[in-house]
């Protein structure tokens, strides 16, 4: 889990373990690290020396090498002869803090960005250039870039199972360069023909140096194309539909807002309908899955971001797990709005039993979930019910300007599926589309 | 494919159980690993004998230089390196059969370390290639039990950088 851990013996090592546990978690590709300090160290006393020596240099930070000059002429090279070329953009955009780099890059270049769950934010989401999330949820046209392109250009993602579908079928028609500051990750799951190592911001500032701008007609053209032909949709049958709620949370904030999320379908679809205008506006849990992790790092995030609207988009089974933590809320009166989309299922195991397990839903189904209004109302925190799709929106407005914690209950669809879909295992290519929906009624 | 990796680590409690770790939780699979000090009192020197396809075995390396208390991790090649293994076998004879377990042992460079009625424990250090073929030859008299220390190794001092081996 961690990069390192320190047992402290002493607590004359305090202030030394301290400082090299800062770095050590800053250092190379950013990782949490965990000191372990005990009972009698933690009531001894000692003096506090600002001087106090850090150890010898960390292998993994240590030089961390100027990205190869060849390389990236080679990928230079590449772009030239390339036709049909995408970016990968993954949470190491943000972390390296290159996004204005990479928007220089990708506008300049005109080359089309897909970014990763955990890179959204990375690359402004209303940018005429912007793809959305690739792989097992991501947008069809993500997918038909992915599988069409003849160069992809991984910038700070690790090739995840999530976004690669079947490795054997990634990206076949395309030359794959991979920058990553972790040497690990270039040639881990995907053969890369152009690895790049280093600090991703490093890589595109000389890059943007050498990039002369072309115009690529024929493929963005046939990008917009596939964004026409095969948008995002969900049908429309009266009930409310978790994805209607989100389109009206983006409407009401114009994505000028930080955005957390639990882990499930509700994750998905924040992820397809919201837009995220700048990096870390998206706070959420990706490899890891957790579960819970969507109403603490709301109230988090609007502590370390105290000037942002914070919005929380959670689902039922996600909320109940660390619903606690509305007393944090209540008591240092947190104006988080959390947005449940409750369709008393874990959405996503639902959806898995229903596509994959002949529908046997099993351990899945929450018919006897509480009323969260009240659990809110219960702690202070002011509570909506809603099972009208009518009175989404007002509810909503009515939230956003409600000084405070407020929780909103949203019931709705409860058999909805996230779409598109890679069925683990497949490939890109055999993403399925949204069976088709009864004429909208909106 | 097998690949020897010669490994230096900060001297502390726990480091060695981070490396292994690090190949139990990927799934890799050791054949020998032993460690012990090096001529920097706050080094240990761990060599570990695993094997794997081509591109795992560049994993496992890129993998191990990421540990905190990893200084270096060289991927020594058998036809550039010296490699040794310690081994202690006891093998069984009785009188009848010492004069032949003692002829055979001479010839492997073993030396004789226990007597004892029925058998004959035996001490050998060399090469992988030779601890299996000494095995081997012991085997119709019957190895009771045997020890070994697992490969360490270090590449040569002074060969020339365009050495080839021969095909």
């Amino acid at each position: 889990m961690t990069k390192y851990n320190w047992l402290i013996k002493d607590v004359r090592q305090i202030q030394g373990v301290i400082r090299e546990a800062v770095r050590v978690a800053t250092g190379g590709r950013p990782g949490p690290v965990l000191v372990d300090i005990p009972k009698d160290i933690q009531t001894a006393r000692t003096e506090y020396n600002p001087q106090a020596p850090v150890r010898g240099p960390l292998p993994a930070v240590r030089q961390m090498p100027e990205p190869d000059a060849k390389a990236i002429e080679k990928l230079i090279e590449a772009m030239e002869r390339a036709e049909r070329p995408v970016i990968l953009a993954g949470a190491g955009i943000i972390k390296a803090g290159a996004s204005a780099e990479l928007a220089q890059f990708a506008r300049h270049a005109q080359i089309p960005v897909i970014n990763t769950l955990l890179g959204m934010g990375g690359f402004p989401g209303t940018d005429p250039l912007f793809l959305g999330m690739p792989g097992m949820h991501g947008t069809a046209y993500a997918n038909f870039a992915l599988c069409e392109c003849d160069l992809l250009i991984n910038l700070g993602a690790r090739f995840d199972d999530r976004v690669t579908g079947k490795v054997s079928s990634f990206c076949l028609k395309a030359v794959i360069v991979h920058v990553d500051i972790d040497a690990a990750e270039i040639g881990k799951r995907v053969k890369t023909h152009i690895p790049i190592l280093g600090n991703v911001r490093d890589v595109l500032r000389s890059l943007n140096q050498q990039v002369r701008p072309v115009e690529r007609r024929a493929w963005i053209g046939q990008v917009e194309a596939w964004k026409r032909d095969y948008p995002l949709q969900y049908g429309w049958d009266g009930s409310v539909k978790p994805q209607y709620v989100i389109e009206q949370i983006q409407e009401i904030t114009g994505g000028d807002a930080l955005f957390a999320t639990g882990v499930g379908q509700h994750q998905m679809w924040a992820a397809q309908f919201l837009r995220f205008n700048e990096p870390r506006a998206f706070v959420s849990s990706g490899g890891l899955g957790t579960m819970g992790f969507g109403l603490p790092a709301s109230i988090g995030a609007k502590f370390g971001r105290p000037d942002k609207e914070v919005w929380l988009i959670d689902g039922d089974g996600s909320f109940a797990m660390t619903l606690v933590e509305l007393a944090t809320a209540a008591m240092y009166n947190v104006p988080v709005r959390a947005v449940i989309l409750n369709n008393a299922f874990l959405g996503m195991v639902r959806q898995w039993q229903e596509l994959f397990f002949g529908k046997r839903y099993s351990h899945s189904h929450y018919p006897t979930n509480p009323d969260f209004a009240k659990i809110a109302e219960g702690y202070g925190v002011k509570g909506f019910s809603v099972r009208d799709v009518d009175q989404v929106r007002s509810v909503l407005e009515q939230a956003a300007d409600h000084d405070g914690p407020v929780v909103m209950d949203f019931h709705v669809n409860p058999e909805e599926n996230v779409w598109p879909m890679v069925p683990a295992g497949a490939g890109n290519d055999e993403m399925q589309l949204a069976p088709p929906a009864p004429e909208s009624a909106r | 494919m097998r690949q020897i990796y010669s490994i230096l680590v900060n001297n502390h409690p726990g480091v060695l159980s981070h490396v292994a770790g690090l190949f139990t939780r990927r799934g890799y699979n050791i054949e020998s690993i032993a460690a012990g000090p090096t001529e920097d009192s706050e080094v240990t020197r761990i060599s570990i004998v695993a094997f794997g396809e081509q591109h795992e075995l560049e994993q496992i390396a890129k993998q191990l230089r990421k540990l905190y208390d990893v200084r270096d991790v060289q991927q020594v090649s058998y036809t550039r390196s010296v490699t040794r293994e310690l081994l202690l076998a006891t093998i069984m004879a009785g009188p009848e059969k010492r004069g032949e377990v003692f002829q055979l042992a001479n010839a492997f460079g073993a030396n004789v370390v226990s007597i004892a009625d029925d058998s004959v424990t035996l001490e050998a250090s060399g090469n992988d290639q030779k601890i299996r073929t000494l095995l081997k030859s012991f085997e119709r008299y019957g190895i009771a039990q045997v020890a070994r220390t697992g490969m360490i190794a270090l590449p040569y001092s002074g060969m020339p950088s365009d050495w080839e081996p021969l095909a």
